[in-house]
């Protein structure tokens, strides 16, 4: 198998598979000469697969093979693109030495289908070179027997770059053993600063350290009961202990939950799931309990629940509030609450609602660049954009074209109303005046001459342009008329109510 | 009352908290309003913008009680609901008819909210959603659009956000509103100003129909259409009720606001209807 990656507008090998490599591929040559020394056709009949490279999913999965690792050390390491990194300082009698430990790593992951080659060093250097350069898969170095493992190994084994490599190609020296005979004062003003530096990473002069891949913790807690029960204070009470638990572990973490689920296992029935979002990170449990506990009497117990459990499987960072207690005193003596305390409430009150009647019937109005005054504006959920509390915080108007708020009437009608317009007259102009134009019953006179014509932007689905005028009936209501030309029809879009 | 006064000494102790003294302070408040003292300058006020209402009102609409507005707007006679095939009511709001509320004049007095609080500006019941592109920038930007499905979830809703501390308006549906109901706004209003951040402006619009239903709002107003021009439309406001206030003749507590197209203010005319003629007179005669 090959993975291939455009290098430069090249197709090159990325990685290869063992018996491709057997077959004399390279990572690095390109992909038309990688096939060309396969054997593809006559004596093996399968072929060679060839993929495209895709460093997200290998980045990805290089991450879950280190969450695997976490088994033999809490230390891994990321080495990308195809090392992990294990500190086994002390873990290595848990598993009953060295040895056997490296035969359990090479065990279980080749069980999960990789070749992997593994070496076990004092150094981290050290331990890098032998993995990938040592001719058994699986190396130990003893302590302080760095320099003899490395001595036969190549340069590249050093980690050092391209081009010191070759200046040492250049000298001739081809083997560790040899860079580590060189007079060690000529090598920083001859070489690259970062040959030196491996040189005293591989053999422990130097310090090297991993920067330990942490697996995002499950925020979950849960209970059992001896056997179903059907009390609704019971499940309430357990319910409410559990989130404070659970409130307990996001401030541990300095979490704060984005979703909440709710899963009541019950007798003879497929669990109960309830799901509560929140449109900020939230971990206080009044609140969230707020939030809970209308879903939760309205869930069918059946005959009876046998566990109860919450997870917080989507968070967000929250730090720590220090000030807690003084802003609470603070609001007492002066009888008013603090700005962030008034935000709170306001997120609090957002997520309540939109738990309660959907997240869709809690929305705020991002305003649209539009003539047509139906599309002049875009429902959003307040969930994910949240209006402000502030007049400071408003965006200042940059669309000078828009037309003045008090230019548009305050109740706008979808679709527009039908106006029965009788006997037509022809007016000044081309735009024909009605005699009469009823709405609801009630006429329509004081028509105006001046009108405002809105066209639809021509991108758009055809829509016949409209002249738009402000007209009152005959009870003094201001109504915004449109007239169809094309169509001759009249409509009422819009009252000033 | 006087059961209030033998219970004082109790909490005017030495020891009294602040929080001990802001109860005290709100039971007493209570007191007053239910017996519909003057009310208290201490409550806070947001100014209407227009100086006759204001001094009428004693510097502008309460915080912590609900203000109840009726539109006039009826979908019109029965004829005009023939003719249109039965399309003549508003298709956003549930059970009820066809009826608008008051939106211009409430666009402008929750405007007049944010200029003095902080806070979200609530609107509840998609009736009374205002369109958009007739609201102010700054307006829009801090609006949220609650639709409910039915009256139940409209006074739940409405309650949850008069107790809501970042709340300062409310405009809400209140189509349909029980006696109890209207209790429960108001006692959440009072509920609000008492803990939160001073409490939200609560302005609950309603069917001119419903005037006669009974309510425990503190103020009541009809709006009718009256005396349009080409520079925007009018309307005639009328109190129809005011708690807390010193009765004034009828006449005096009415007044014509006008809309002005060009700058989307809404402001007070100055001569009164009443006098002048019968300019602007609602077509019904008011009953509450």
């Amino acid at each position: 198998m090959l993975l291939v990656r455009t290098e430069k507008r090249r197709r090159v090998v990325a990685f290869c598979c063992a018996r491709a490599a057997a077959a004399g591929a390279r990572p690095g040559m390109p992909a038309a000469e990688a096939m060309a020394v396969l054997p593809t056709r006559g004596e093996r009949a399968e072929g060679v697969r060839v993929l495209p490279a895709r460093p997200d999913r290998e980045a990805a999965l290089l991450r879950a093979l280190a969450a695997w690792c976490s088994r033999l050390s809490p230390l891994v390491g990321l080495d990308p693109p195809d090392g992990l990194m294990l500190d086994i300082r002390g873990c290595a009698q848990a598993h009953g030495g060295e040895e056997r430990m490296l035969h359990r790593a090479l065990s279980g992951l080749a069980a999960l289908g990789f070749a992997a080659r593994t070496a076990v060093a004092p150094t981290f250097g050290c331990a890098w070179a032998l993995s990938r350069f040592a001719p058994q898969p699986a190396a130990i170095v003893p302590e302080n027997g760095q320099r003899a493992a490395l001595a036969p190994l190549p340069v590249a084994a050093l980690r050092i770059e391209a081009a010191t490599r070759e200046a040492l190609a250049e000298l001739g020296v081809t083997r560790i053993g040899e860079a580590l005979a060189l007079p060690r004062g000529a090598l920083p003003a001859r070489f690259a600063p970062d040959l030196l530096l491996r040189i005293d990473q591989a053999l422990g002069s130097a310090m090297e350290t991993i920067l330990p891949v942490r697996e995002a913790a499950r925020i979950a807690v849960e209970r059992g009961f001896d056997g179903p029960t059907t009390q609704a204070a019971a499940i309430e009470l357990c319910t409410r202990e559990l989130l404070e638990q659970l409130c307990a572990q996001l401030t541990a973490h300095q979490r704060g939950a984005r979703r909440i689920e709710i899963t009541l296992d019950r007798a003879d029935l497929e669990p109960a799931r309830l799901t509560i979002s929140l449109g900020r990170p939230a971990r206080d449990p009044r609140h969230l309990w707020r939030l809970i506990r209308p879903r939760l009497e309205r869930v069918h117990l059946g005959y009876g629940v046998e566990r109860i459990a919450l997870a917080a499987p989507w968070t967000a960072q929250l730090r720590h509030e220090q000030a807690e207690r003084w802003r609470e005193a603070a609001s007492d003596a002066q009888g008013r609450t603090s700005a962030p305390d008034a935000s709170r409430a306001a997120d609090e009150l957002i997520d309540t609602l939109a738990n309660r009647l959907g997240p869709q019937r809690i929305r705020t109005a991002e305003p649209v660049e539009s003539h047509l005054p139906e599309r002049a504006w875009m429902w959003r959920p307040a969930m994910e954009s949240p209006p402000r509390m502030h007049a400071a915080d408003a965006p200042a108007p940059t669309d000078s074209d828009a037309p003045a708020p008090g230019e548009r009437p305050a109740v706008l009608f979808f679709p527009p109303r039908a106006v029965h317009a009788a006997r037509l007259v022809p007016g000044n102009g081309d735009a024909p005046v009605p005699a009469r134009l009823l709405w609801n019953g009630v006429e329509i006179d004081h028509v105006p001459a001046e009108r405002e014509r809105i066209a639809c932007e021509w991108w758009r689905s055809a829509r016949p342009e409209r002249d738009y005028l402000r007209a009152a009936d005959r009870s003094g209501r201001v109504l915004w008329l449109a007239y169809e030309p094309d169509t001759g029809r009249w409509f009422v879009h819009g009252v000033w109510a | 009352m006087l059961s209030i006064v033998g219970d004082l000494p109790a909490a005017v102790t030495p020891a009294a908290t602040a929080s001990d003294r802001l109860a005290l302070r709100a039971a007493i408040e209570a007191v007053e309003c239910r017996e519909g003292a003057e009310a208290s300058p201490r409550t806070a006020r947001i100014p209407t913008g227009w100086p006759d209402i204001d001094r009428a009102l004693g510097g502008g609409l309460a915080l912590n009680s609900v203000h109840e507005w009726f539109g006039l707007h009826e979908s019109a006679e029965a004829s005009g609901r023939v003719e249109q095939g039965g399309s003549g009511g508003v298709e956003q709001g549930g059970s009820g008819g066809g009826w608008l509320p008051p939106l211009t004049i409430l666009l402008h007095l929750a405007h007049r909210a944010t200029m003095h609080r902080a806070g979200l500006v609530v609107w509840i019941g998609a009736r009374c959603h205002p369109s958009p592109p007739a609201m102010p920038r700054d307006l829009l930007s801090r609006s949220l659009f609650v639709s409910c499905d039915t009256r139940d979830q409209r006074i739940w809703a409405i309650d949850l956000s008069l107790r809501c501390a970042g709340v300062c308006a409310i405009i809400a549906d209140a189509s349909g509103l029980t006696m109890a109901e209207s209790r429960r706004c108001q006692l959440a209003a009072a509920a609000g100003a008492a803990e939160g951040n001073g409490g939200a402006l609560a302005l609950l619009a309603r069917p001119s129909r419903e005037r006669a239903h009974l309510s425990a709002a503190r103020t009541r107003w009809l709006v009718c259409p009256a005396s349009f021009n080409e520079h925007g439309p009018g309307w005639s406001i009328d109190l129809l009720r005011c708690k807390g206030v010193r009765p004034t003749p009828e006449d005096a507590r009415r007044w014509v606001v006008r809309h002005e197209h060009a700058t989307g203010d809404v402001y007070l005319v100055p001569e009164s209807p009443a006098r002048d003629g019968a300019a602007g007179q609602p077509p019904q005669r008011r009953t509450a």
